[in-house]
């Protein structure tokens, strides 16, 4: 053994080997022992307790006294409905709802053409993606249109004609209700239709399908109430449109600033996408990098955009562009042609609730 | 576990740098220990059992408490002291910081193998790891300790 080994086996000693009262020590250990199993009892005690009061204050708000929170934008008191009112403005849906019965993943909330919508997209089950196609899931949309002025739905057309159809009368808040059980022939799932008359002159409808029970479906039209409205609000508003058309749609996404709105005319459609993120990169083109990308033209309100070839797509749009920030496409389909999507593009306006 | 236990806190003390924290953590070992004691007699080899068990628990408390400034008693050093002089006092004090200055689990092996004076195939077993490993941590050590590595294998089995 080296000279240097042994001073550092001589330090080893010196430093262990001090005096030791083990007994005292010992003495502790029970003492120790006792303490530890006390504190690692309370600590188990007390994190069960932090664990059902964490799962109740996750559950609980869900899951009780009615179902599952469905996002909506924000909501304001309507007296009086006027059922000639409803449908006639696309910026204002008539009607609020309560709680669903199962996980929702996506509400749109819509008025198209003189028809306010409520749509729901979830599963019977559980959100997570385990679920999305073991036949759990579940569409929903809930319809309210005013009977002067919406036309009377077709009983023949294949949309509202389920197959082995069965039918039974039901209440609604006291109005009297027909509800129409069978399978869906699109999806081949069950499905229910509840309809009813909330009010004279408004109709409703509540589209079932998926494993939802009928009497679940009762009970969500039973929330259906018609002295609150929401505003359908996104973060673009047009301020311009071509002579004789009129903003007829809106729809926001889990009551969010981002949806569509519908333009209509006497030439046909311009349609308007608002989306909180970037779908595409400005520039466009794949592949290119930042430094390739073309200077962009600008609109009539300063915001930059591209055209985009119309016939990239299967619904015979006649022109598309799309304005990278705020990120929005606007794109007809009929009579108008890009002088008509410019001009509704650069009328847009940002807006705020 | 009574006569286990100066030993164990001879080996703590070489574990760590306070010599109040060697004691507490064989402490802790031993309420570690003391519930199933028995079984622990029963097994083949209780002091290498209650050496894992300490060399791992000091490995947790060294994670735990890595950010934290730890006092350092370095009056163990110079304590055994009749036949010593203050120049092997001092040289001691030097070598020591140089031991305080290792890795837990190269200072586990020295402490294990020149203190205890176990063979690489034990420490191994204590530490979970291969022989090879051991005697890498120990080259390593004695290296990072600019302790003369000529001749210092000579015995090693």
């Amino acid at each position: 053994m080296t000279t240097d080994l042994e001073k550092l086996v001589g330090t080893l000693r010196a430093r262990a080997e001090a005096d030791t009262d083990a007994d005292a020590l010992l003495a502790r250990v029970g003492t120790a022992h006792r303490r530890r199993r006390n504190r690692r009892t309370m600590g188990a005690a007390a994190a069960g307790v932090l664990a059902v009061t964490g799962l109740g204050a996750l559950v609980v708000p869900h899951v009780l006294p009615d179902g599952y929170a469905i996002p909506a934008p924000p909501a304001a008191p309507n007296a009086s409905l006027d059922a000639a009112s409803v449908g006639s403005d696309p910026w204002t849906i008539h009607f609020g709802v309560g709680r669903f019965p199962y996980p929702v993943r996506t509400t749109t909330w819509s008025v198209l053409d003189g028809v306010e919508t409520l749509s729901l997209w979830g599963n019977t089950v559980g959100l997570d993606s385990s679920h999305d196609a073991d036949g759990t899931g579940f569409f929903v949309d809930l319809t309210l249109a005013s009977a002067a002025t919406s036309p009377t739905p077709d009983p023949t057309s294949r949309s509202s004609t389920l197959e082995q159809p069965h039918g039974e009368s039901a209440t609604i808040a006291g109005q009297p209700a027909l509800v129409v059980t069978g399978t869906d022939p699109a999806s081949l799932s069950s499905a229910t239709r509840i309809s009813w008359q909330p009010i004279n002159g408004v109709r409703a409808e509540l589209s079932v399908r998926g494993p939802v029970p009928v009497s679940k479906a009762l009970t969500f039209a039973q929330t259906l109430r018609l002295d609150v409205s929401h505003r359908c609000v996104l973060r673009v508003r047009p301020a311009a449109v071509p002579g004789g058309a009129r903003v007829t749609g809106c729809k926001t996404v889990d009551g969010s600033l981002n949806g569509e709105l519908t333009i209509r005319g006497p030439q046909g459609v311009i349609s308007i996408f608002v989306s909180a993120v970037p779908v595409f990169d400005a520039g466009g083109t794949p592949g290119a990098t930042a430094r390739a990308r073309p200077t962009l033209p600008t609109l009539a309100n300063g915001w930059p955009y591209e055209e985009l070839d119309p016939s990239g797509n299967t619904q015979h749009y006649t022109a598309h562009l799309r304005i990278p920030d705020p990120y929005v496409e606007v794109w007809s389909q009929g009579g108008y042609g890009l002088a008509d999507v410019l001009l509704v593009a650069g009328g847009l306006e940002l807006s705020t609730r | 576990m009574l006569l286990r236990g100066p030993a164990l806190i001879r080996l703590a003390r070489l574990l760590v740098d306070d010599v109040h924290r060697a004691e507490d953590l064989v402490q802790d070992a031993l309420v570690r220990a003391y519930p199933r004691w028995s079984q622990i007699l029963r097994k083949d080899q209780p002091d290498l059992y209650m050496r894992r068990i300490l060399v791992n628990l000091n490995a947790s408390w060294w994670r735990r408490r890595a950010s934290r400034e730890l006092p350092v008693d370095l009056r163990a050093d110079t304590r055994p002291g009749p036949p010593d002089h203050g120049a092997q006092a001092a040289e001691r004090v030097a070598l020591w910081e140089r031991v305080r200055t290792l890795p837990p689990r190269q200072r586990a092996v020295i402490a294990l193998r020149y203190y205890e004076d176990l063979d690489d195939a034990r420490i191994g077993e204590i530490l979970g790891c291969s022989r090879a490993s051991v005697r890498t941590h120990a080259m390593r050590a004695l290296a990072a300790m600019r302790i003369q590595l000529q001749d210092l294998e000579e015995a090693r089995p």
